[in-house]
């Protein structure tokens, strides 16, 4: 069925959480998909899928971005202040909506990792004081995986604090024009916004722990605000936590697919391998989440 | 010379506010005039970034010329050695002790 899709889908998988199996869940709907797709790994303050794929290319080198096709450099707008035209009239802190600049003795005090490039400084100054200056905060890394997967992930410098705008680079400039399978980043804030706000279908994977309960709940939440349909999947089973099964039948959510919790699929995991070539059996399982996921946000 | 102190309470008398950006109050201390004037930080504790920064540029606009406190942390230390800003950390007690104790050392 997947191969019918001739319109662009995009699935997320999300879970609030991190650790539940996310970028498992992902890394191996694509792997056993064995059809054309795109994946965006958005989770740019740790992007970790291209290790799967790295592993089961044989690729080895020290430095990451070598395995990649293409790297390109993704910039933000800053304000970059003329103090010689500047007359102090402190306008430019006034609309700062994220205090990134303060006055002092009349100047202008710009703290970069504060601002959100919203360029309304810019807008106001009337001393032409303040120009557009750009910032590299990350990089955006491709690779096509195989015949079928085009890979295309984020990555945010190291202690640069905002992955938004980078992630809805990648997700308006790389969903494929069929179907494309986004890995979020964890939690329920901005950068999960970014990465699944124009999402066709969110796939919620949780855990059968009280944390993972937890924050299944706000991911929820988050779903129902922003009006994306979403269904859950159990990873990790083991059978002895009822309450998510309770909790979305209460809650008339559809889960589409349980992961047993398997001690081999772990191992496989974190020898960077990827579950449905290492553990053939396991293929339709993935398969079917996928297809589950697909078939609900179509309908 | 004015020293600033920030306070958990609008009174010279209350304990110090161990935070410098989200303090609640801000005591401001004239050792010429031996007055002092309350300001009310509300605003910038609420904020949901940049409080330390912002809090700073407030003391440089009201030419406080020392601040007692807490900690500073690093963004709001930047702001205040621009303004030429001194700062002691690790104040305690209520903030009158506070300025006692930095005017006797």
């Amino acid at each position: 069925m997947l191969n019918k899709i001739t319109a662009p889908l995009k699935i997320a998988v999300a879970s609030g959480k991190g650790g539940t199996g996310k970028t498992s869940v992902a890394v191996n709907m694509a792997a056993a998909a064995a059809t054309a797709l795109s994946f965006l790994d958005c989770d740019a303050e740790a992007p970790n899928a291209h290790l799967f794929f790295q592993k089961s290319s044989g690729f080895q080198a020290d430095n990451p971005d070598e395995f990649f096709d293409g790297v390109e450099e993704f910039y933000v707008t800053v304000p970059e202040f003329n103090e010689a035209l500047c007359n102090g009239c402190g306008f430019c802190k006034t609309v700062c909506k994220f205090n990134a600049i303060t006055m002092i003795l009349n100047k202008p005090l710009f703290f970069s990792e504060l601002c959100h490039s919203c360029d309304a400084c810019l807008k106001v100054c009337s001393m032409g004081a303040i120009k557009a200056a750009k910032k590299m905060t990350g990089k955006i890394r491709r690779k096509k995986i195989g015949g079928n997967i085009a890979l295309t992930d984020g990555i945010l410098n190291v202690s640069e604090a905002k992955s938004p705008p980078l992630i809805k680079k990648i997700v308006k400039k790389d969903s494929g024009p069929s179907l494309t399978i986004i890995d979020a980043p964890p939690g329920t804030s901005c950068p999960l916004v970014a990465a699944v706000y124009s999402a066709d279908y969110i796939i919620l994977v949780t855990e059968p722990t009280p944390f993972g309960f937890s924050d299944l709940k706000l991911a929820v939440e988050t779903a129902r605000q922003l009006k994306v349909r979403f269904g859950v999947v159990i990873n990790k089973y083991d059978g002895d936590f009822g309450e998510i099964k309770k909790y979305c039948e209460t809650e008339n959510i559809k889960i589409i697919g349980i992961i047993p919790f398997d001690i081999q699929m772990a191992r496989v995991y974190s020898g960077g391998g990827i579950i449905v070539d290492e553990m053939p059996h396991t293929r339709e399982l993935f398969l079917k989440i996928l297809e589950n996921a697909v078939s609900e946000a179509v309908k | 010379m004015k020293i600033a102190v920030t306070s958990t309470g609008p009174s010279i008398d209350s304990p110090v506010d161990e935070r410098f950006g989200r303090a609640r109050y801000i005591i401001i201390y004239d050792t010429l005039s031996k007055t002092f004037e309350t300001l009310d930080n509300e605003t910038n504790l609420n904020m949901a970034q940049g409080a330390g920064i912002q809090t700073a540029g407030n003391m440089a606009e009201k030419k406080v010329e020392l601040i007692l406190t807490g900690r500073v942390g690093p963004k709001a230390a930047e702001a205040l050695n621009k303004a030429g800003i001194k700062y002691v950390e690790n104040a305690s007690g209520t903030c009158r002790s506070a300025i006692e104790k930095q005017q006797t050392a």
